[in-house]
Order: structure tokens, then C-alpha cells, then sequence
């Protein structure tokens, strides 16, 4: 079946916008606070969301659950993110490069901080945490997946999942109670802590 | 319980205040702290206060003004891209086609502007002539002065006419101006011998006008009868200068026609 399909059959894409809709008014707030707690940008968060729900409306005929529908939109979100991330991550090289060249040192003139203090103090502490962390933090207290679910979108065992979120949850709070304080050496305690392999949707 | 189990505690607390409330090792762990004593149903319930608190903080995130419109929009220009992408090859597709049709249309007047061959450009003004003779027209100018006829003529004619005196076999009875093709025809009709002598006509055209050489001598062209119009009849066809001529004889061309062309040159 193709896109094209859609169109030409009037009766099977009112039935699929009507849910893509109910997409819409379910999960799009929910959605938008993931990915705002994830990337700590509201204008990105916002494209994040936008382009989720295009690549979702796009590929509707995948989803063979619908009741999967919330954990499919965070997976294609956390690919999103994480392509959003490497092109952030090759701008910024790029654009560092070019400073260094034409002016060392220029540009960090601009103080990261005066961005960062009109966000709010748990935000300045999520920025700070590990991709690893923050992914599975997010999705069990923002986007509402139990750990097993988590778990098993991240394709990660459930005792690496309660262990990132042991980590994440005592490394905000001690940036919470003290904001300058280096982060905790993660050092491995637990055997079945994944390491530092970066899974963060793969699967969307 | 020494430190290091208190601190074991409190890691596996942290773990399962994640996990479901009936959740197997939720339990187990809520086993150990009841035999660990009040510091850890106090740090537990402190958990359970801050991951409460904790999840409230994170999910209040304001979602943008008009974010559910943009996302609802997204089905209606994602398919209208699509069919924009649609009309785009049929458009080529026309434009292609069109091109072609250009093409043909200038390659067939091309080739319909190629100048024709001698022989079908003495039939057609044989053809329109002979068309004409049988019409019996009337005539603008009767008179059998030559000198007045040119006259007449000359001013709607861009070539200079030639009314030949011929004192034997034919007589002037006048002319007029005609068009073939929109192009100007002097005509003059001539009688052969007495009053009730046959009749014929002679047309004087630039030669160029129907892609005819400037110099060729008579030649005798059959034209084909039309029905109703005319009847299968010869003419001659000469050309003389920028000038060409045609003479249709009321029957055939008589043996002398070559020499009366002559008198034209």
C-alpha cells in the first residue's frame, strides 16, 4: 500500500486523519514536554513535535497496533532528537572551526549561562545529565512508560533502565541542591548497566 | 544494618520507586525496608514524595499557542504536496506533448513553404485560370485599344502590363483585374477572328508570386474537367521577365498558340 493510496480512497484517509487527530489532542502535549525536557529548547521542542507528527502521518500503515500509538510517536520523537542533536553537534563543530580561524576565542564570548537562566532550575539540571540517563528519566516520568516499557523501547534490560533512572534521579538532585557541583563519576556498579552505548530510537 | 547495606537499600529503594506498585520487586523491596527500621520508611516516603513531585515539575511544560492547529494542518499539506507532485509530471507530460505538436506544426509548414516543383506550380495557375475562363466574368475595361486597357489596369497591378497589338488571328475585346491565390491578375480577353470567333483569355501575373521562373517557354498543360465548373481543357503556360502568363482558348490550344504566346514576349 502507498501514500498515494490514501488519497485516492476518500473513506480510508478521513478514517485515518480522524485518528491521527485523536494523535493529536491525546499525546501532543505530552509529546511537547518530552521533547522540550529533552533538548531544553522550546523552538526545537516545537520542530521536534512538528516533524514527529509529519513522519507519523506519513507512516500511519506501519503502526499495526494503534494502542502502541503513544510509544511508536516517542520513538519516532527520539529519533527526531537524536538527528536533530548530530546536526546541532556538526553546526556547532562547523561553526567553532570558523571562530577559531577568523577570531579565537570569539565565539564563547556569548555566556551559555544567560540562556540557560531563563530556563527553569530542573531544566539547567536535565540539560546537564547524560543522554543515557536523561532518555530513560524522561520517558517513564514525562512520557508516562512504565520501566518494562521503557525497557523494552529501548531494547535495554529492565535492571539497566531502574539503574539509569536510580542515576538520573541522584544526579538531579544533587545539581538541584547544589547547582555548580561537577557531575557524579559514572563509574559502573552494576554489571548489567548497558555502558555508554547511546540507544536512543533506533527502532522509530 | 551497616553503612554499606543501608546504602545497598536505598540504591534498590531508588530503583523501585520507578516500578508498578505490584511489581514483584517493588514488593521485595518494600519487604526489606519494614526490617530496616524507620530511617528507611522515612527515606522511602521521602522518595515517593519527591518522585511525585519530580514527575509533576517535568510534565508541566506548557505546550506553544497553536501547536495543535500546525499538527492538524500537517495530513492536508503533506497530501496536497503529494498532489502538487502529481499535476507536476502531467504538466511535462503536456508540455512535452505540446512541444512536439510545435514541432511537427513547424516542421509541416516547413515543409509546406518549400517552394514547389515547376510542374505544380504551372498546373495550379493552369487549374485556377482555366477555373476562371469558364466563369465567363465580366469585364471591367471592353475596348480593343490596348494602350487603354493597360491603362486601366496599371494602377492595380505592382508589375507593368503588357497588351500586346496583334493585327491577325486575334482582337482585344477588353480586360479587367482578377485575383488568384490574393495575388493581382491582369486579364485580357481576346477574340479569334469575326464577332462570334472564339474567345480566349490571357492572364498576366508576376511570376513570382506562384514560385515560377522569370523565362520559360509555352508549355501546353492539361487541366482536368471540374463538375459543374469546367471542362477538361489544355492551356498554355509561359513566363516572360517578372512576368508569366497563362492563355486558355475556348477548345484546345490551336497549333498556332505557341506563336500567338509569342506576341506576349
Amino acid at each position: 500500500m502507498t501514500f498515494g493510496w490514501w488519497i485516492r480512497n476518500p473513506a480510508r484517509r478521513r478514517q485515518r486523519k480522524a485518528l491521527f487527530e485523536s494523535w493529536v489532542d491525546d499525546h501532543a502535549n505530552a509529546l511537547f514536554g518530552l521533547a522540550y525536557r529533552l533538548c531544553g529548547d522550546r523552538e526545537l521542542a516545537d520542530e521536534l513535535v512538528q516533524e514527529t507528527f509529519f513522519q507519523a502521518w506519513k507512516s500511519m500503515d506501519r503502526l499495526r497496533d494503534e494502542t502502541r500509538a503513544p510509544a511508536w510517536l516517542m520513538a519516532i520523537l527520539r529519533h527526531c532528537y537524536r538527528r536533530a542533536m548530530r546536526e546541532r553537534a556538526r553546526h556547532r563543530a562547523a561553526h567553532e572551526a570558523v571562530a577559531t580561524d577568523e577570531n579565537a576565542g570569539r565565539a564563547h564570548e556569548v555566556d551559555p549561562a544567560t540562556d540557560l537562566a531563563e530556563r527553569d532550575a530542573l531544566q539547567r539540571a536535565l540539560d546537564r545529565l547524560d543522554d543515557r540517563y536523561k532518555v530513560v528519566f524522561l520517558l517513564v516520568n514525562v512520557g508516562g512508560l512504565t520501566c518494562e516499557a521503557a525497557a523494552a523501547e529501548l531494547n535495554l534490560p529492565l535492571g539497566t533502565v531502574l539503574s539509569r533512572m536510580h542515576r538520573a534521579r541522584r544526579q538531579l538532585r544533587q545539581w538541584l541542591e547544589a547547582p555548580n557541583a561537577q557531575p557524579v563519576s559514572h563509574s559502573r556498579t552494576k554489571a548489567n548497566d548497558a555502558g555508554p552505548t547511546l540507544r536512543l530510537g533506533g527502532e522509530a | 544494618m551497616n553503612q554499606d547495606q543501608r546504602e545497598q537499600l536505598r540504591q534498590a529503594m531508588e530503583e523501585a520507586v520507578s516500578l508498578p506498585a505490584d511489581h514483584p520487586r517493588r514488593r521485595e523491596v518494600l519487604g526489606q525496608i519494614e526490617g530496616a527500621g524507620d530511617w528507611a520508611r522515612t527515606y522511602w516516603a521521602e522518595l515517593l514524595g519527591d518522585e511525585e513531585q519530580r514527575r509533576l515539575e517535568l510534565r508541566n511544560v506548557p505546550a506553544p499557542e497553536g501547536l495543535h492547529e500546525r499538527l492538524r494542518a500537517i495530513p492536508d499539506q503533506v497530501d496536497a504536496a503529494h498532489r502538487r507532485h502529481w499535476p507536476m509530471q502531467y504538466r511535462v507530460a503536456a508540455t512535452l506533448a505540446a512541444a512536439c505538436l510545435v514541432l511537427a506544426a513547424i516542421l509541416a509548414a516547413n515543409l509546406r513553404s518549400e517552394s514547389p516543383s515547376f510542374e505544380q506550380a504551372v498546373q495550379h495557375v493552369a487549374n485556377l485560370a482555366v477555373d476562371d475562363h469558364f466563369q465567363r466574368p465580366e469585364l471591367s475595361v471592353a475596348t480593343s485599344d490596348p494602350a487603354h486597357v493597360a491603362s486601366r489596369l496599371q494602377p492595380h497591378v505592382t508589375f507593368a502590363i503588357d497588351v500586346p497589338s496583334m493585327d491577325h488571328a486575334l482582337s482585344l475585346i477588353g480586360g479587367r483585374i482578377c485575383k488568384f491565390d490574393e495575388h493581382p491578375i491582369a486579364y485580357t480577353r481576346w477574340r479569334e477572328g469575326e464577332r462570334d470567333g472564339k474567345k480566349h483569355s490571357v492572364y498576366q501575373f508576376r511570376a513570382a508570386d506562384f514560385d515560377l521562373p522569370e523565362q520559360f517557354m509555352p508549355v501546353r498543360i492539361e487541366v482536368p474537367a471540374v463538375p459543374g465548373r469546367s471542362p477538361a481543357h489544355e492551356v498554355l503556360v509561359w513566363s516572360a521577365g517578372e512576368c508569366a502568363y497563362v492563355m486558355v482558348c475556348e477548345e484546345a490550344v490551336p497549333p498556332a498558340g505557341d506563336s500567338m504566346a509569342a506576341n506576349f514576349r
